[in-house]
Order: C-alpha cells, then structure tokens, then sequence
C-alpha cells in the first residue's frame, strides 16, 4: 500500500501513534470550556505562590554529580559482558578488569579528593 | 607455577607486552602524578614534572630500542618504521614542550598538577594514534588527543581569550570529529562490517561501490585537514594560537600535527589506493591555497603567537607535497624529516617567545624591537630558529625544504613546487621583518625598558633558579637541533627511507 511493501505494519502503526495523542488534545479541547482566569494563568510551583526571579542561577554541584555518575554508569556497562563472559575468558580478562577498575578508581579518588563530590 | 608459566606464555603470545611498552611507562607515570598531586595536597609540584620528565624519557628511551628490533602485533598495532618514527617524534615533542612549560606555569599562579596530566593524556592519545590499525582505536585515540589539546587550551580559567580559544577548539574538533565518523561509518558499512583497515581494503568492492567510497573519502579528509589546518579548514587556527597560553600552543601545535600527519596518511594510503588520482587533485589544491593562504596573511599579523599560527598552516601546506611524492624507493623520507626538523624549529621559536612573555607579558611584535640590547643569548637564539623556519642555507630547515621541493619535483608536483617556492621566499620577508625589529635600536627606549626591568624582577623573585635553566635548556635543545640537523641530515633520511606501505 505504502512506499515500501514489507513495513506496511509499521507505517500503520507509526500513523496511529501519532494520531492518538492528536485525539486526545482535540477531544479535551471540544468538550471543555476555555474558562481563563488570573489565578489559572500563573506560573505552577507546586500549590504555593510563585516568587523571585524565572531564571535561577545553576548549580554546579548538580553537573560534578551528574558527571561522575556518568563515568560508573559507563563503567559499569562495560563491565557488563566481561562478567556474562568470564568463564570463558580465563584468568587474563580477569586482570585486566582489574586494571581497568582500578583506574577508575584512580579517577574517582582524584575527583573526590578535589572537591567535585561536594554537595554545599 | 606450572599454572603461572602457562599463564605468562599465552599472555605473551595474545599480546606481546614490548610493543605497547612506551605507552604503558606513559601511563604508569600519568597514574602517579595523579596519587602523588592526592597525597602530596598541592605542595612540592615540581616533582610531578619531574616524573612526567623521568616517564617520557624511559618510554623514548624503550621506543628507540624497538626502532631497532621490529616486532609485529597485527591486530591493533603495526610495529612498522612509520609508526615507531611518528611515536617517537610525538614523545620529543612532549618532552620538550614540558621543558618550555614549567616556568610559565608556576608564574602564572593556576593550578600546577593537572599541567602535566594533560600533557601526558595527549601525548598517549597521539602515540596510540601514530599506530592504530583499525577504525574505532583511531578515532577513539583522536578524540582523546582533542580533549586533551581542548582543557589544555582553556588552562588559564581566569583569561578571557583562553576561554575563547578552547570553546571554538572544542566547537570546531567536535564538528569535524563528526565528519570523520561518518566517513567511517560509510567504509564500515560497505567492507561488510570489518573495522580493522587491512580487512576493509580486502573487502570493499571498490569497483562497485565507488561513488560513495568518494564521498567518504571527502568525509574522512575534511575531519583529517580539521587538525592539519589546510586551507579550508584552517578558520580555528589563529584564534585558538592566539588565545590559549603560549607553552600549550607550542605543544599541540607540533603534537596534534604530527598526530594527524600520521593519521592522514596512513588512512589515505591504505584505505584509498583505487582514488589516488582524485585525492592527489584534492591535496595538491588543499596545499597550494593552505601555503598561499598561510604566508599571505602571516605577512600582515601584529601578534607573535597569530603569525606563527599563519606560518604553521603554510608549513603542514609543504609537508604535503612530501605525502604526495611518497614512491617506492623513498617511502615518505621527505615528508619525515620535514616533519623532525619542523617539531625543532617550532618549539625553539615558542620557547623563546614563552620566555620573552615570562619577561614582559606582550605578545605584539613590536615590543620585540631592540631586543638585541637586552638580551643578546635570547635574540640570537630566535635568529636561528626564525631564519631555519623560513629556510636560509646552513641551517636545517634549508636542507629540509630543499629535500621536499625535490622530491615534489621529482614526483611530477610541479606547480606545487613552484607556488612552494614562490611562497617561501614571502615568507622569508616577514621573518626577517622581525629579525630586524630585534637587532636594531627600538625607537621609545625608555616605555619598554620600564617594563622590562619590572618584570624581571618579580619573576625572578617568584621561581628558583633550578627551574629557569629548564626553559633556558629546551631553548639551547632546540637551536642545536635547527642548525644541526642539517649537517647530520644523510643519516636521518637513511633512517626514514625505508617507510614505504
């Protein structure tokens, strides 16, 4: 039916998902009233009443985490297939992995020691 | 120990230790700066260089013995002349480059450890760079030579226009990082999913596929001429000279090059063998508008650092006419020795200019006037080192541009050779323009002499004199090795001959 024959399925189904949330946005748009106040127009923090400045300064401690949580994450992924294949691999992988560790581990002292795990 | 001896043979025999040796040594000794700046919490730092010194001269030290004996490791390394020449020479270019640092570094009051571990990084990632056999180590180890090139070059947090240089750095190297990749990729798809480069070239059918085998060859060479600087890739090259401090300017200017050197040529001469007519067009164009271009605009530059970036791009401009006239008999000894005699010339020139900033904290060529007056050691040492880059007769740059425009010559290249010639005599003018602003009298002594004397005298207070010979040393290094090499140049080209692949 489509451009090419054996993914019918797929545009089928690519067309249907992007149907079903166009359905849900116009469906809610005929059958509510559009009742705009002052109070419904301001800012959403949570209940309480907004105050102080839209643009807050960033948080460097949030990216120092989010940095250092990314080079276990990555560590930890590689470290997924030498265990799945260790029996296998023999005594040799297995130092090697060592190695590898430790030299994260080198890292992540270095990075604790200067102060990059600081949360204040 | 049975056990252990079997052990021992076949971790022998799956990888043969001696070859990655030097690169080993080089990360033994990152690991320790890194325990000995923990424990040590920021005192003592000159040790640390100590032993990136004592760890970078081991590893030249073993890289020279294995240039005698060849071993082979055929999976991810190949042990030949070509790529044992390149690590060595990027093993130099550390080496000195850290000599000319030291001073500049503790008078400039940042943080001193991370220095040398920078250094270090991208040192490993040019060495594992020169010998790489497949595709994923190549561009693992380029990109690890970027970043590293990219934080050295944004070290000076508080300075503004090293800020600058590092954000368009890691803008720039990313994009064409990118574009290699997707050069890769297309080879990657085609040889069937092989990524070892002598397995791509069995299995891509070249004849079919060639259309696209030239768009990834336009792909690969855009992200190669990236960190060459040829023509027009070459837009991040000024600005990142002139903004980033001036001993990490020294450093990747001769180790990213050379890195990239090796990287180009050895992509170019394996992968693309059935194109060497189209890309010879394309280098020869890329060389001929980077020399025009380089020396051109060098003429008209006001700042030290910026010139010499202008006058780099048009040195890698003649380097490649050496990669062009590389044939059976003489492999690629002109494009090498060219090479070795460029990492001297322009280290020796940045040492001195790193020292003259030490003093009085300018980079602009006009305050280099009169020179002769103040400091005779250090003008004539820049003579040497100017007049070797723009290629006057006894010294070695003479003898390494008259090899190459040869070869080029004889290899057929002859209007590369003659726009090469054409061009290297503009770029005597601008060299010898500042030789002369150096040995005749300045025209306001008295401004410049002011600042002189002040300068010196809180340097001199702030470092021992232990360390102020370390630059003093790489300067003396590096003069010797400009004008002698040109004496001694029959057995470096014997040496480099046999490079052929």
């Amino acid at each position: 039916m489509f451009l090419f024959q054996q993914y019918d399925s797929f545009w089928i189904f690519l067309l249907v998902s992007l149907f079903i949330p166009f359905l849900a946005f116009s469906i809610s748009r005929f059958l509510v009233s559009n009742k705009d106040g002052p109070e419904k127009l301001a800012n959403y923090e949570s209940g309480i009443e907004p105050k102080g400045n839209t643009w807050v300064q960033f948080q460097i401690r949030y990216y120092m985490f989010a940095l250092v949580f990314t080079v276990s994450d990555v560590e930890t992924v590689f470290l997924y297939p030498w265990a799945i294949a260790f029996e296998k691999l023999g005594l040799f992988a297995f130092i090697e992995v060592i190695v590898f560790i430790l030299i994260l581990i080198v890292g992540l002292v270095y990075a604790w020691r200067k102060g990059a795990l600081e949360w204040s | 120990m049975n056990d252990i001896n079997s052990f021992l043979s076949r971790l022998n025999s799956t990888i043969n230790f001696s070859t990655i040796l030097p690169e080993i040594i080089l990360i033994v000794g990152l690991i320790t700066i890194v325990i000995t700046d923990l424990v040590n919490k920021g005192k003592n730092a000159i040790f640390l260089y100590k032993i990136f010194l004592v760890s970078t001269l081991v590893s030249m030290g073993i890289l020279f013995y294995q240039l005698i004996s060849v071993i082979a490791f055929e999976d991810l390394y190949t042990n030949n002349i070509f790529n044992n020449l390149f690590r060595f020479f990027i093993l130099i270019c550390s080496f000195i480059s850290v000599l000319l640092s030291v001073d500049y570094v503790l008078c400039s009051k940042i943080s001193l450890a991370e220095f040398p571990l920078f250094k270090i990084s991208a040192g490993l990632g040019g060495m594992i760079l020169s010998c790489a056999t497949d595709l994923i180590t190549i561009y693992v180890s380029l990109e690890f030579l970027a970043l590293s090139s990219c934080f050295l070059s944004g070290y000076t947090k508080r300075d503004i226009r090293s800020n600058e240089a590092s954000m368009k750095f890691l803008l720039m190297s990313g994009a064409s990082s990118s574009s290699l990749l997707y050069g890769f990729s297309l080879l990657y798809g085609f040889s069937d999913g092989q990524v070892q480069l002598d397995n791509i070239i069995d299995k891509i059918l070249f004849s079919q596929y060639l259309p696209t085998i030239c768009i990834s060859a336009a792909f690969i060479l855009a992200g190669t001429a990236f960190k060459l600087s040829l023509f027009p890739f070459h837009q991040w090259t000024p600005d990142v000279y002139e903004g980033s401090p001036t001993p990490v300017v020294a450093f990747f200017s001769v180790t990213s090059k050379v890195a990239a050197l090796s990287l180009f040529t050895r992509l170019f001469r394996l992968i693309f063998p059935y194109l060497s007519n189209e890309w010879h067009i394309v280098v020869e164009l890329l060389a001929i508008s980077s020399m025009i271009l380089g020396n051109l605009i060098a003429v008209t530059q006001r700042s030290f650092k910026r010139m010499l970036a202008y006058s780099s791009i048009s040195q890698i401009g003649y380097v490649m006419i050496g990669i062009l006239a590389a044939d059976l008999e003489n492999g690629y000894a002109s494009m090498l020795t060219y090479t070795f005699i460029y990492i001297f010339m322009n280290l020796g020139t940045f040492a001195r200019i790193t020292l003259f900033s030490l003093r009085t904290g300018t980079d602009n060529i006009r305050d280099y006037a009169g020179l002769y007056m103040k400091d005779p050691v250090l003008t004539f040492s820049l003579v040497l080192c100017l007049l070797s880059l723009g290629g006057i007769p006894p010294l070695s740059g003479f003898f390494g541009k008259l090899y190459l425009f040869w070869h080029g010559w004889k290899a057929g290249l002859y209007i590369s050779v003659t726009v090469a010639l054409v061009t290297s005599v503009i770029s005597i003018y601008y060299y010898l323009k500042i030789i002369k602003l150096m040995l005749t009298k300045t025209t306001n002594p008295v401004d410049t002499l002011k600042t002189y004397e002040k300068q010196k005298s809180l340097v001199s207070s702030v470092i021992s004199t232990k360390l102020k010979s370390s630059v003093e040393m790489a300067m003396i290094l590096c003069a010797l090795a400009s004008t002698l090499s040109g004496l001694f140049m029959d057995p470096i080209i014997k040496i480099t001959r046999n490079t052929f692949f």
